[in-house]
């Protein structure tokens, strides 16, 4: 009895100590959140800059004269290495796990980019769901250190407003880096990645006065998309161009579009409500022939011509109209891209690979100087479902 | 008195025992976008290595299988299979406590010493074994609805989010037949069906031993067709390059939920996944070396503390020393063991076994 009153204390005092999961702990005051991470290419490795949440600002009920988030540089010759010597800048150490947006510097993105994906995807702390993004025209560094208003930390500002806009603005487009990793690796498709770029004054951004003011003078815009081949960025799409993509890769989800109306002076903008595209692949004398088809669905949003919406055939030709607009607008964009990036972000190979394999195999190692010379039909059709809560336009006259 | 489990609990230990490592680390990924079919032949192999499995049983029902053993083999070849299998169920409980200590070490304890982990993970298996198989039998009928649920939740969550994209699985067909043989065995089939052959050790606990077929041919049914939702389900999210290359892709899977902001980080059910099977695997090869030298002993459960402890720190040394680094580990594990230790163990030696069990029978009925 005696012994087994023994060998049991001796068991509960065991698992107490080590069940208790206190080996490698970190407490909450220890690490450092990281939100942000900016990476750019030095003359020997990278920089590796870190936007680190300074938590009693952000929970903070009274306004105080420190900024919400602080950013740490460093630079290494490999990314861990930069990562690990923030420890002598950083009071504590980086936690990265909280990481909402991962920027390339555009340079970086020039060179390529594969070396550092190793890195993001290799160490535990990353998870997998933050954003990756460039920063168009500018150092990673800089656009970590704007300050933006409403979101306190300007990590989540660029994070939400890339989710929120990838749902309601076609240009814009989220990519995470499993799909920026498969894209890359696998045949017949090429990566784009969203660009970020500030308005206005750097330097002013960076100062809390930049937040003071109502309209804060230097901001974050997030709506281009830079365009890879393999792992170096060749250029980027302008807004229309993006729009396009995104509607022919099915990506938009709802957004504005903006016609100018047809022998009137005015406009007519349609809210897209749905949209789908669907891409097929035939095989006419050993060449390729795609066709894509893009419809879609939404309604009159914002009227600035005299028509009357009230009649059928209004609605018919408004319909065609804009269909054969966005067409135009489609295979424009097609031609730009086969032409001035001749790289296939459309992944219109990958189409090939995966509907007709075999003949796949055939032309696999020609695909890329056969991208820019295939023949690509894009046909959009527009459906307009409802018009609003008035019916007509109402005519103001107008002085002379 | 003779411990007898229940048909339910047998199903769940099979289920559980077949999801120990392989939803974790995946099944057939390698095989791209044919896994699905990679892992139909699997089961189809297991299958049929299990129906071997229980030629023995269906001809001596309550006897314990190393007695089968010594009465088929002989007295003398069939001790030194004992002690083959003794060696080979060690062995493969060291490698799957490897397996976990790494897996765990990797994804949430980065600074904890391999050995912590084993100590408190053999320390628990250690206590089931000594226990018996009642008890580690109950506890998985306890621990299969959790699973499942687990399971359930991860692939609920995954196709809320829209997250699983047919044109991963595309183009069908694309390895020819010998590549997608090469998959299937023997790295498929033995692994992880053909590790059935442990639960040879278990048949005569069964309240019917007989229907000891059936009911496997259940278990291997349901797991296999749930490690197959499971796996193709991860194709189909990460894409066949990053599902091949990844150590934990079901962790990199369930990473990816998120949803509205309110349901994100998920990551603890996979590791609660990963630790109830893993569990059950090691208990179960554990197990199963223990009843053996239990019974070559003649030495009864409640006496046989010191065996258990014993057997226990043998294994977590070995463990240890199996190999230096994951890589080499994972190396052995893929390249070497499914040929030179499982190929052996679970079809060259039984199928000796049911040869002259056959014969055996045959003189008898003559």
């Amino acid at each position: 009895m005696k012994r087994r009153l023994l060998l049991l204390s001796f068991t509960l005092l065991f698992l107490l100590t080590s069940l208790t999961g206190c080996w490698s702990k970190r407490e909450l005051d220890e690490i450092a959140i990281a939100t942000g991470l900016g990476l750019d290419k030095t003359e020997n490795g990278y920089k590796f800059t870190v936007q680190i949440i300074n938590p009693a600002e952000v929970a903070a009920k009274t306004i105080s004269t420190r900024t919400a988030v602080t950013t740490y540089t460093s630079e290494g010759r490999s990314l861990f290495e930069a990562l690990r010597g923030l420890t002598d800048k950083a009071p504590r150490k980086v936690y990265l796990s909280h990481i909402r947006k991962v920027v390339f510097g555009e340079e970086l993105a020039r060179d390529g980019i594969s070396e550092t994906l190793d890195f993001l995807t290799r160490d535990h702390e990353f998870r997998t769901d933050f954003h990756i993004a460039v920063a168009k025209g500018m150092e990673a560094h800089d656009l970590l250190t704007i300050l933006t208003p409403m979101e306190k930390i300007p990590a989540n500002k660029m994070y939400f407003s890339m989710q929120t806009s990838s749902e309601y603005w076609a240009p814009s487009l989220i990519i995470k880096i499993q799909q920026l990793i498969s894209t890359i690796l696998e045949d017949g498709k090429e990566p784009v990645i969203s660009g970020v770029y500030n308005v206005g004054d750097i330097k002013r951004g960076s100062n809390l006065s930049n937040v003071e003011d109502v309209g804060a003078p230097t901001d974050v815009r997030v709506d281009s998309l830079g365009v890879f081949k393999g792992d170096q960025l060749i250029g980027w799409m302008d807004q229309l161009q993006s729009t396009s993509y995104n509607y022919i890769m099915g990506n938009v989800k709802n957004t504005a579009e903006y016609f100018e109306c047809k022998d009137k002076e005015g406009s007519i903008t349609l809210e897209v409500m749905e949209a789908s595209s669907n891409k097929t692949v035939t095989i006419k004398d050993g060449e390729p022939h795609f066709n894509v088809e893009v419809s879609v669905e939404g309604n009159i949003a914002d009227v600035e011509c005299q028509i009357d919406l009230m009649k059928l055939d209004t609605i018919k030709q408004l319909e065609k109209h804009f269909s054969e607009q966005l067409s135009i607008l489609f295979n424009d964009t097609v031609s730009d891209v086969q032409e001035d990036f001749k790289s296939d972000v459309f992944g219109f190979g990958d189409l090939i690979h995966r509907t007709k394999p075999k003949y796949w195999r055939t032309i696999k190692d020609g695909w890329e100087e056969q991208f820019p010379e295939v023949e690509v039909t894009v046909e959009a059709t527009v459906k307009i479902n409802r018009t609003g809560t008035i019916s007509n336009p109402y005519e103001f006259k107008k002085e002379e | 008195m003779k411990e007898s489990i229940t048909r339910y609990q047998f199903i769940s230990l099979v289920i559980l025992f077949e999801f120990g490592s392989s939803i974790i680390v995946g099944l057939g990924l390698e095989a791209k976008q044919n896994a699905w079919l990679v892992i139909l032949l699997s089961m189809i192999g297991g299958i049929l290595l299990y129906w071997l499995f229980t030629r023995f049983v269906s001809s001596y029902p309550d006897t314990p299988f190393p007695q089968v053993l010594q009465i088929v083999a002989g007295p003398y070849l069939g001790y030194l299979f004992i002690w083959v299998y003794i060696a080979y169920f060690l062995y493969i409980a060291a490698r799957v406590l490897r397996d976990f200590t790494m897996l765990t070490a990797q994804t949430i304890l980065h600074e904890t010493p391999l050995i912590a982990v084993s100590l408190l993970f053999m320390l628990v298996v250690c206590f089931a074994c000594y226990l018996g198989i009642e008890v580690i039998a109950r506890t998985s009928e306890l621990f299969l609805p959790f699973i499942l649920l687990m399971g359930g939740l991860f692939l609920m969550f995954v196709f809320i989010m829209d997250l699983p994209k047919i044109h991963h699985l595309q183009p069908f067909f694309n390895q020819d037949i010998g590549e997608i043989l090469s998959f299937v065995f023997p790295t498929g089939v033995t692994f992880p069906f053909g590790e059935l052959i442990v639960f040879t050790i278990i048949f005569h606990h069964l309240e019917d031993p007989l229907k000891s077929f059936r009911y496997g041919v259940t278990g291997i049914l349901y797991s296999g067709t749930s490690l197959l939702i499971i796996s193709v389900t991860i194709l189909m999210v990460l894409g066949p390059m990053i599902a091949m290359n990844s150590t934990v892709p079901l962790l990199d899977t369930i990473s990816l939920v998120n949803l509205q902001g309110i349901i994100q980080r998920l990551d603890p059910i996979v590791i609660i996944i990963m630790v109830i099977t893993g569990f059950f695997k090691i208990t179960i090869f554990f197990y199963a070396a223990v009843a053996m030298l239990q019974y070559l002993f003649r030495l009864p459960r409640r006496d046989s503390k010191g065996l258990i402890g014993f057997m226990g720190i043998l294994v977590i040394i070995l463990s240890i020393l199996i190999s230096p680094n994951f890589v080499e580990h994972m190396k052995e594990g893929l390249d070497i063991v499914p040929i030179y230790v499982h190929v052996p163990m679970q079809m060259i030696i039984p199928s000796f076994l049911f040869l002259l069990l056959f014969i055996r029978n045959k003189r008898n009925n003559q």
